[in-house]
């Protein structure tokens, strides 16, 4: 048997549910393997810690916990004389309607808003200065200056 | 108490009745609730659950099963609906509400005071839950009624509603999902 075979036969052969066969196979196998040998006691003690973590002790307060909410649920969900009352079908119809309400009317904004033209009624915040035209004739030349 | 008799008096409503069942049942139902969802409150809370549902519908129990087979029957449905409604809910929680770190928490939080060994005996718990969560569902539902709940294979047929190959064929399955995951696990303990 080789170590692979073997892996998949150890948590059946640590259960004692294989056959006869396979466990005088996974024997031999662990007797010269020591890295199998070596995860079968990790496989071991793993699966026997989930055994013990579960295990539970009888809670005398447990019958009085389950009354205790059996008669809650008993209080708060008995169903009503006759099926539903007309309350709450008129409820079932009106949820329904006023949230379909609601989200044709949010559609119907969006597409308002999506379309509405840019306009702008208010003033400009900044106003632009007109940028002078540069007249040559009327600008001091450079060399006149300069002489100065 | 004989079975038939037990039952006749739930269908009555008899009180006492009820307290010897959940006396009788209370232990393998919390067991069974801690092996499939792992957080002793949640636990409790869904075999709370489990009994009130016995109770309000014993009258549906035509007695074609055991009474013990029943029962589980209805344990094992509400932990996988509570196992469902936890992953729907994952949604919408925050990042530190989640249970599997709820758990990380729990190992985490007395770390301070722990000796190393009893710190490495948690994660390596935590790790073979995480393994076990990991399979399928029918996978799982049979290795923890029959290995964690000792139940035989015919009793694990019957609770799952299936034949007794079946129940074999998905527990070989589950063994060498399982294997995988411990190896995988082992191995990077050891790296």
């Amino acid at each position: 048997m080789k170590c692979k075979q073997c892996h998949k036969e150890l948590i059946t052969w640590l259960e004692g549910s294989a056959s006869q066969e396979k466990r005088e196979a996974v024997e031999a196998h662990l007797a010269v393997c020591a890295g199998c040998r070596e995860f079968a006691g990790y496989l071991r003690e793993t699966l026997a810690l989930a055994a013990a973590e579960v295990k539970v002790e009888e809670d005398p307060w447990f019958y009085t916990r389950v009354k205790a909410r059996l008669t809650w649920k008993t209080q708060t969900t008995a169903p009503p004389a006759r099926g539903k009352s007309s309350g709450q079908a008129l409820a079932g119809l009106l949820q329904p309607a006023f949230f379909t309400l609601l989200l044709l009317l949010g559609i119907y904004g969006g597409i308002r808003l999506g379309g509405a033209p840019h306009r702008q009624n208010h003033p400009p915040l900044i106003t632009e200065a007109p940028v002078p035209w540069m007249d040559e004739m009327n600008a001091e030349p450079l060399e006149t200056f300069l002489m100065q | 108490m004989h079975e038939k008799e037990m039952t006749d008096r739930l269908r009555e409503g008899d009180e006492e009745a009820f307290r010897e069942l959940v006396g009788e049942y209370q232990v393998r139902v919390m067991s069974l609730c801690l092996s499939m969802l792992h957080l002793r409150e949640e636990a409790e809370d869904v075999a709370q659950e489990v009994f009130v549902e016995v109770y309000r519908s014993v009258g549906r129990f035509r007695g074609e099963s055991r009474l013990s087979t029943w029962i589980y029957r209805i344990a094992v449905n509400k932990c996988l609906n509570q196992i469902r409604h936890r992953q729907r809910r994952k949604w919408f929680l925050l990042p530190g509400q989640l249970p599997e770190k709820q758990r990380q928490e729990e190992i985490a939080a007395p770390a301070g005071d722990l000796p190393s060994a009893e710190i490495e005996r948690q994660q390596r718990l935590q790790r073979l839950w995480q393994a076990i969560d990991a399979l399928p569902e029918n996978q799982r539902k049979a290795f923890v009624l029959s290995r964690m709940e000792d139940l035989s294979y015919r009793e694990v047929a019957d609770i799952m509603g299936t034949t007794l190959p079946a129940v074999e064929s998905l527990l070989q399955r589950a063994r060498i999902n399982l294997q995988q995951k411990l190896w995988a696990f082992y191995k990077k303990e050891r790296s």
